[in-house]
């Protein structure tokens, strides 16, 4: 128990060498992966990304976390396909086309990927259709679309167009977010959700799987 | 009034007949001159065109050499990307394995095509409308030109692990006194530094890597006769109590600011802030009553020592009424 603790604390601090060290160790001690994940790694950046959204941690505290978190998660990942833990759930995430804007963006797919999301990360100048096709691939939850210029935010209009036009929009979660969105643009061009910040972005985009899959099942 | 004297009696805190509107434009300035952003963006006669339209049309109080964040990066030596109708950017960073100082050129800013571009638009401004209109020039902040050569998340963690960045940030402010010192000689009376970067990090690391050289870049402006305005796009909120002692005359503040923080912030001090209407929700968005009524709002809560402006750049695709709105209410 306090090597998790102690691995979320390092995570915080944004220890990669350390976090990478102790996981393994963790692993080694036959500690159950889903606990190293859950009260380790994934608790440790949930702190942090409250603490970003608080204004008490900014961006580099923030970007040398996740680091820390992606090196523990080479080390755990293996693990974690063996015992086949199942994700919150799958996104597609990128920053729009004609925009290269993407420490948000990788703020947003780290947290999701705290939350215990699988992410496919399209990187920056993702074309509209380019977001449909992975997710039609994978078969994704969710799109995520980040755009910091206000000459690409109507690229993720076009993306919901391209949506409808090829009769997928409803097998999707859309999110939308980045400095100039707001709300009332998520709901004119028909997003589902927008968020302010990417620790908001993860808790919205859980309880949204969590919600859509109780429809379905 | 001239908008020359009207923003020097505000500056010096007397009676004006209208709120100076000081608004950013870019991407506007292009279109006002009929031009797409690369040619704006390298050629100062299109700039100063558009400036000059801008201050025709929309009431602006200042005409600006700006356009885009990587000339002195174009300088050390960084390849650029000219979309056509985008904003110019380094192709890589040029830094981008690492601080290899001997990779930076070190050229006079009159030297290079495109910081002598920024320079002949002063010039220019000058001739056109020196001491009629206060004419801006521009550099990056010390730690913004630091992320346009290394790359802004490299930058970011290197901050992070408290990297030794001395030497390059030295090398960086020098280049910048130079630059200075061309636009102010050209003609500009105040001098803008972009440090877009500093609101993504907190109140520690820019103590750390940063008040210094804001600090002397701002000192350096005064003791050439200039005025400074320091740009900060973002949530500046937490680090207001270290901007009010870097003693820069124009401090802008972005919309997610609040104005009567600011203002409380302030006091006691001679800086005037100004911003700080959401360039997009409200301007780009919003009706010319929101608009109006957004900049009435500011007016009063911001008092004496506040100046009007969009928070950030105006959006290219601003109704014109808008634009004109908001100019409207600035008089007494
Ligand atoms: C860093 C930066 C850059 C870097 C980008 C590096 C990188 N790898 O990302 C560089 C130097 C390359 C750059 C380039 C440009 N930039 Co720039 N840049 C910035 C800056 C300083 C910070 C942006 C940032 O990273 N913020 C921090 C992150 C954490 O915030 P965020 O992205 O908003 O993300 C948070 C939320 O919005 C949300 N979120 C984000 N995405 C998503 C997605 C979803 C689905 C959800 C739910 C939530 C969500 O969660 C995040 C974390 O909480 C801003 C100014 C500022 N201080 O804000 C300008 C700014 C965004 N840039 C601007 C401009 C104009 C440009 C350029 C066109 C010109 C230029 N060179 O400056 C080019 C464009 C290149 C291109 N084609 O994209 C303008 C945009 C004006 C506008 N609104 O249209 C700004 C506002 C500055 C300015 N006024 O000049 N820029």
């Amino acid at each position: 128990m306090a090597l998790i603790q102690e691995i979320s604390e390092l995570l915080q601090k944004g220890k990669a060498k350390n976090v990478k060290q102790l996981v393994q160790q963790a692993l080694d001690e036959n500690m159950d992966p889903k606990e190293i994940l859950n009260d380790g790694l994934l608790s440790g950046m949930m702190t942090i990304g409250a603490k970003f959204k608080n204004n008490e941690v900014f961006v580099p505290e923030v970007l040398v976390a996740a680091r820390a978190m992606n090196a523990g998660l080479t080390v755990l990942e293996p693990k974690l396909i063996e015992i086949g833990n199942e994700p919150a759930g799958k996104a597609v995430i990128g920053t729009v086309q004609g925009d290269l804007h993407d420490i948000g963006k990788n703020l947003v797919s780290m947290m999701l990927k705290g939350a215990g999301f699988e992410i496919h990360d399209l990187g920056v100048d993702v074309e509209p259709d380019v977001f449909i096709d992975k997710a039609e691939e994978i078969g994704a939850d969710v799109i995520c679309m980040s755009a910091l210029l206000t000459t690409t935010m109507p690229k993720m209009q076009e993306c919901i167009d391209r949506m409808k036009q090829r009769g997928v929009r409803d097998k999707y979660i859309v999110m939308i977010g980045g400095a100039p969105v707001n709300e009332s643009f998520a709901q004119q061009i028909g997003a589902d959700y927008y968020t302010a910040d990417a620790a908001s972005a993860a808790e919205v985009a859980k309880a949204a799987v969590q919600k859509t899959r109780g429809k379905t099942l | 009034m001239t908008p020359f004297e009207r923003l020097k009696f505000k500056m010096e805190g007397k009676e004006v007949d209208k709120i100076p509107n000081l608004n950013i434009a870019m991407a506007l300035v292009a279109k006002e001159a009929g031009t797409d952003y690369s040619t704006y963006a390298q050629d100062y006669r299109k700039l100063v065109d558009g400036n000059l339209c801008c201050v025709e049309k929309y009431g602006f109080d200042v005409v600006s050499a700006i356009s885009d964040p990587v000339r002195e990066a174009a300088a050390f030596g960084s390849e650029i990307v000219f979309p056509e109708n985008g904003v110019p950017y380094c192709a890589e960073p040029l830094l981008k394995d690492g601080y290899e100082i001997e990779k930076l050129k070190i050229v006079s800013p009159y030297d290079n095509e495109r910081t002598l571009d920024r320079i002949k638009a002063i010039e220019e401004f000058r001739k056109r409308v020196g001491g009629e209109i206060p004419i801006i020039g521009w550099v990056e902040g010390v730690l913004a030109e630091c992320a346009d050569l290394r790359g802004v998340s490299s930058l970011m963690m290197d901050l992070a692990e408290e990297e030794d960045l001395n030497e390059v940030m030295e090398i960086i402010f020098h280049q910048q006194c130079r630059f200075i010192d061309a636009q102010v000689k050209a003609g500009a009376d105040i001098i803008g530094v972009g440090n877009a970067v500093a609101s993504l990090i907190g109140p520690s690391l820019y103590e750390e890597f940063a008040f210094q050289y804001d600090k002397a870049t701002i000192q350096y402006i005064h003791e050439l006769g200039a005025k400074a305005k320091l740009h900060i796009c973002g949530n500046i909120t937490p680090l207001l109590p270290q901007l009010k002692m870097l003693e820069v005359d124009i401090l802008d503040f972005d919309w997610m600011v609040d104005c009567q923080k600011i203002r409380e912030i302030t006091e006691g001090s001679t800086i005037c802030f100004c911003g700080n209407i959401d360039p997009v929700a409200v301007m780009l968005e919003g009706t010319a009553s929101e608009v109006e009524a957004k900049t009435v709002k500011c007016i009063m809560e911001g008092g004496e020592q506040y100046i009007a402006a969009c928070g950030c750049e105006v959006p290219a695709d601003t109704p014109r009424d808008n634009l004109i709105a908001m100019n409207k209410v600035l008089y007494r």
